[in-house]
């Protein structure tokens, strides 16, 4: 039988062709890493199983990525499956959120991920195959049942993974990751379990002020988990858009603020509607009781704000979402596999 | 085998197999935990199917006490923790799980937990979602694991309507908990 059927019929694929995961392919993946093929990177959840190395590979060869890439998956794997990632609900849940990644540090250009034009597209190979790797280890190795587990409602047209990274160049702030201490001399992975964005333009008005309220109009819906969980919430800003904040004199701190503040909602506009009055008894939501107004996150450090994508055009893209987010540094593979 | 041609399986192993704990004398007093794992508290569907299994086994085994637990799925309680926190002294365990994937994975894993120490579990869930809760019980090595399946949808459906609907389809829970 041809082995891309082959891997069909096992239902190892995700839907489309995937590289057949041949001994002599995964072992080029592993490379220096070959030794360690069963040292265990992750307990991946829901099913308690042990993301070993090989089975990694085995996953990322499918995807379609090079060897190269093979630290940044390892590293996105380890991300998902820290336990404040909570990958037992994100893999089981009837919404829509899956895990998405950026990537920053030295390691995003070198393997090529796209941070400017059709940053969400997943054009390059480096983009389309990362975030595919680590999906196909949520479905073969962290599912409970061979082929996936269906669970959600909707789905998401991003359950074949989605991993970028950020406009530096265009961006007039620098990475995220560096904004938030991280070492810039170090890469870094960062993993959010988010909802198909909503991309929103503001081109009519370019004061700073008309993008915060046209940007707070479409993060302060009721129908979101956020507006429940007051989890994280990711913004990808356009260049053009960020452009407008830091010629103003706004850092990405100011930006959050003001955003956190305008989508702000009378308490009575959420009573009963989306998960308000379905899990109610779970989270008795006495603040909202007390509240006068209801922010969509309980801290301003939930909002995430990263500069990607072509250089012009005035868009936000915002993922809605549910827990944390969670980073993890890049191992590079010494040539002692170390 | 050639390596070019030789694969390497993507996909993690399963766990070993366990055997189904003991089922308990029917005249017995037996102590039977009704535990309700559903999200949705406020519908009290969890409730309404723990009322038609209370019903059903109370029948069966009138010297039976039964004793209602609260989980609260969100907090994603271990069961290594809370059975052996609330479960003492148990031999029964009925775990409603109703239409929720969570809940119902979550169900399983705990009731598979229980099975482990002998407490004989039992998941109750929707039909939407009864084959992946024998999927889940086959992975964890507990293909045996009762499952039974309550008729879909509980949406909208008030606490009596669920019960009312459980009690049509849980016959069989009397017989795989009972000798």
């Amino acid at each position: 039988m041809d082995l891309v059927e082959y891997c069909f019929e096992m239902q190892w694929s995700d839907g489309l062709p995937v590289v057949p995961p041949t001994r002599h392919r995964v072992e080029e993946m592993l490379g220096f890493l070959l030794d360690s093929k069963d040292y265990v990177v992750a307990t991946m959840q829901p099913s308690g199983a042990r993301a070993t190395r090989e089975l990694i590979a085995a996953n990322a060869v499918m995807a379609g990525c090079t060897s190269a890439y093979f630290p940044v998956v390892e590293a996105a794997i380890e991300a998902i499956s820290d336990p404040g990632f909570n990958l037992d609900r994100v893999a089981t849940t009837a919404s829509s959120q899956v895990p998405i990644f950026v990537v920053n540090g030295p390691l995003a250009s070198e393997v090529g991920l796209e941070g400017a034009w059709e940053v969400l597209s997943g054009s390059s190979r480096s983009s389309a195959t990362i975030g595919r790797a680590a999906m196909l280890c949520l479905r073969n190795i962290a599912s409970h049942t061979s082929g996936g587990m269906p669970h959600s409602t909707i789905g998401s047209p991003m359950s074949r993974g989605l991993c970028f990274t950020e406009n530096i160049i265009d961006s007039p702030w620098g990475s995220w990751h560096i904004s938030e201490g991280f070492d810039a001399e170090e890469s870094w992975v960062s993993a959010f379990a988010a909802d198909p964005p909503v991309v929103l333009t503001e081109m009519g008005d370019t004061r700073p002020e008309s993008i915060v309220e046209t940007v707070a109009e479409g993060i302060a819906l009721a129908g979101t988990y956020n507006a429940f969980f007051r989890s994280d919430l990711w913004l990808i800003l356009s260049p053009q858009h960020a452009s407008v904040f830091d010629e103003a004199g706004w850092n990405r701190d100011d930006v959050v603020s003001a955003l956190v503040e305008s989508s702000a909602r009378n308490p009575q506009d959420l009573v009963g509607r989306g998960l308000y009055g379905y899990v109610d008894q779970l989270r008795p939501p006495v603040w909202l009781e007390q509240s006068t107004r209801v922010t969509m996150v309980d801290r301003h450090d939930r909002v995430k704000i990263f500069v990607a994508g072509g250089q012009f055009g005035g868009y936000t893209a915002v993922f809605f979402g549910q827990g944390e987010t969670i980073t993890k540094r890049v191992q590079r593979v010494q040539p002692n596999g170390s | 085998m050639d390596p070019d041609v030789e694969l390497v399986n993507p996909t993690a192993r399963v766990f070993s197999y366990r055997d189904l704990a003991p089922r308990v004398l029917a005249h017995h007093h037996s102590q039977i935990a009704l535990v309700d794992g559903t999200l949705n508290k406020s519908s009290l569907w969890g409730q309404g199917m723990l009322d038609a299994a209370e019903n059903s086994l109370s029948n069966r085994a009138p010297l039976a006490a039964f004793r209602r637990i609260d989980l609260n799925p969100l907090d994603n309680p271990q069961p290594d923790l809370w059975v052996a926190a609330t479960l003492g002294g148990s031999q029964i365990m009925i775990v409603a799980a109703g239409d929720c994937i969570t809940c119902t994975t979550r169900g399983v894993r705990d009731a598979v937990y229980a099975n482990d120490v002998g407490i004989l579990a039992v998941c109750l869930v929707t039909g939407a979602v009864a084959e992946i809760a024998t999927a889940v019980a086959t992975r964890y090595g507990l293909p045996d694991l009762p499952v039974v399946a309550i008729r879909t949808s509980l949406f909208g459906k008030s606490r009596e309507e669920v019960s009312s609907t459980a009690a049509e389809e849980i016959g069989s829970l009397v017989d795989q908990v009972f000798i």
